[in-house]
């Protein structure tokens, strides 16, 4: 693995390349979309992971960190959805030129499923996309965000009264900024009747919207699967402790890995 | 403000990202900064708090490293067999070597939150160089009443006891984990490894602390109020620690927050105290 900086000079972006370790090298590479937040935080391993087995099964395989994010420039408040989907692109040629390839799969994770999303309608060479739990609707994702993140005030608030008051906007140890929340709430992938990308899976830990997307289905001569896997969902904020982030959904990993190799002989 | 990302350690196999201040707020002569991974948290610390800091750091004229110890983060498990502590130790220097052969760094200040504490401490009572730590909640050996402190909020909650009732809790894997190791075989002869032994600067975190503080080192604790690493700071080390000047330990309690300081006002008076404390310790020179 190289870890690198790319993009703007004055605005670089992390990149982490896993070039193909296995026998076979595929003519496909493979962008991995993180989620935001506290999620991102949760998920790092698990993606890590990921790319070590995808490049283990010949992909070359790119991770960053959006504008605002992780190690990239950018401070907290100022990361934006449109600028991510910016930094998606850039990276995609990133990718392309690392592989030698102008075929690239992404994998999303979240509401970097979403992204990814958005990103393959504006590139006809993603041929391959893999929604990980996909955040197909942005009011209930804040929703959901807003619900936890007033679960750990509560929790923090018990231990010094009165302290947890006139907060500005912020979700689980990130700033949430008015423009962010808007560009998160405007995202509704229930706005494609059919596939996004000429091949897609879309992977659920847990039972939520996501099985109901895409109902036109396939494009012609493409394919949409659907699989679920059982299992905590990785980068959920559960009530044992901080630390869920080192648990590993080995299975789900697997299924990725395995549904690319079938898809990129 | 310039940010570096490279690989490095004697198999090139750490992952790290140096923050340099701008030419014009640069001084060789002031201590360069290591920050130690949360956990298993990766570099970037809970709540990129690491980045933040980093940053704010180096816009005060100091160097700042951030790194993956080996097997966390994005850096790659180590090939030898060592004890995590003893390697973190080890790695930890290659880091302060790195910024000494590169920044010409003399002087440095080690810090990091829970177990990034802990290493820190470890590793300030081998090297010399060191002259600060900063320790962010570090963990300790929990006492009997702190276990029932840190479980207080789990006690209160009804669902902790449905769990409980229905089998669904982890209380009860513990305890059949336990009974199991009692009931098992026993390993014999050469099966009973003992475990690594830790780095030479052993005895308990308070001893460090204190053995650092005599040789001239500067500490600063923070911990978040109510906390059982805070309750262990009240019940134990304060006692360890009287008699420390007063110009060598810093302590700083922050209230209506974590164990991560996850809310953001938190983390602007953590980032905040640090960066005055640092300051200090850079004016020592």
């Amino acid at each position: 693995m190289r870890p690198f900086f790319f993009g703007e000079t004055a605005e670089p972006l992390l990149g982490l390349h896993h070039p193909p370790s296995g026998p076979r090298p595929r003519p496909v590479g493979v962008a991995i979309l993180n989620p935001f937040g506290d999620e991102y935080l949760r998920a790092h391993r698990s993606l890590r992971q990921l790319a070590d087995r995808l490049a283990g099964a010949g992909f070359h395989v790119l991770r960053f960190d959006y504008f605002g994010c992780g190690d990239s420039a950018g401070g907290d408040r100022e990361g934006r959805l449109g600028r991510w989907i910016e930094d998606a692109a850039v990276a995609l040629e990133e990718l392309e030129a690392l592989a030698g390839s102008p075929r690239v799969a992404l994998v999303g994770l979240r509401l970097g499923a979403s992204l990814a999303v958005r990103l393959a309608d504006r590139r006809p060479e993603v041929e391959y996309l893999v929604l990980w739990d996909p955040v197909g609707d942005g009011r209930l994702y804040l929703k959901e965000l807003d619900a936890a993140h007033e679960v750990c005030l509560r929790q923090n608030a018990r231990r010094a009264a009165g302290q947890a008051e006139a907060q500005p906007p912020e979700c689980l140890g990130f700033p949430l900024p008015e423009p962010l929340r808007a560009e998160i709430e405007a995202v509704d992938l229930s706005r494609h009747a059919g596939a996004p990308a000429p091949h897609v899976l879309v992977l659920t830990t847990e039972s939520r919207e996501s099985a109901a997307l895409f109902p036109g289905g396939a494009r012609p001569g493409g394919s949409l699967e659907r699989e679920r896997v059982p299992g905590m969902p990785v980068w959920m904020r559960g009530d044992a402790d901080a630390m869920e982030g080192t648990l590993v959904p080995v299975e789900a990993l697997e299924r990725i890995t395995n549904w690319l190799v079938r898809q990129c002989p | 403000m310039k940010e570096t990302v490279l690989l490095f350690g004697p198999e090139k196999s750490l992952v790290g990202v140096i923050t340099d201040p701008p030419p014009e707020a640069r001084r060789a002569e002031r201590p360069a900064v290591v920050l130690l991974n949360a956990g298993l948290l990766h570099r970037v610390g809970p709540n990129r708090l690491y980045v933040r800091l980093a940053r704010r750091l180096a816009a005060s004229g100091l160097v700042v490293a951030r790194f993956d110890l080996s097997g966390v983060g994005d850096s790659r498990p180590a090939g030898e067999r060592s004890g995590f502590a003893e390697r973190a130790v080890a790695e930890t220097r290659a880091c302060i070597d790195l910024l000494a052969a590169t920044r010409g760094a003399r002087r440095f200040v080690v810090g990091g939150l829970c177990s990034g504490a802990d290493h820190a401490l470890l590793v300030a009572g081998e090297d010399p160089r060191i002259v600060g730590v900063a320790l962010l909640e570090p963990v300790s050996a929990p006492s009997t009443a702190q276990v029932i402190d840190s479980y207080r909020d789990r006690l209160l909650r009804p669902t902790s006891w449905v769990r409980l009732l229905t089998g669904r809790s982890e209380a009860w894997t513990i305890l059949a984990r336990r009974l199991l190791a009692r009931l098992g075989p026993r390993p014999r002869g050469a099966a009973a490894a003992p475990p690594p032994a830790p780095p030479s600067d052993a005895g308990s975190p308070g001893d460090r602390m204190r053995r650092f503080a005599e040789r001239g080192g500067a500490l600063c604790l923070v911990y978040s109020a109510g906390n059982p690493a805070h309750y262990h700071y009240r019940t134990v080390l304060r006692r360890q620690l009287d008699g420390v000047p007063a110009d060598r330990l810093r302590v700083e309690v922050i209230s209506g927050t974590d164990h991560v300081f996850t809310p953001l006002d938190s983390q602007g008076r953590l980032i905040d105290a640090l960066c005055d404390w640092a300051r200090t310790v850079a004016a020592e020179g």
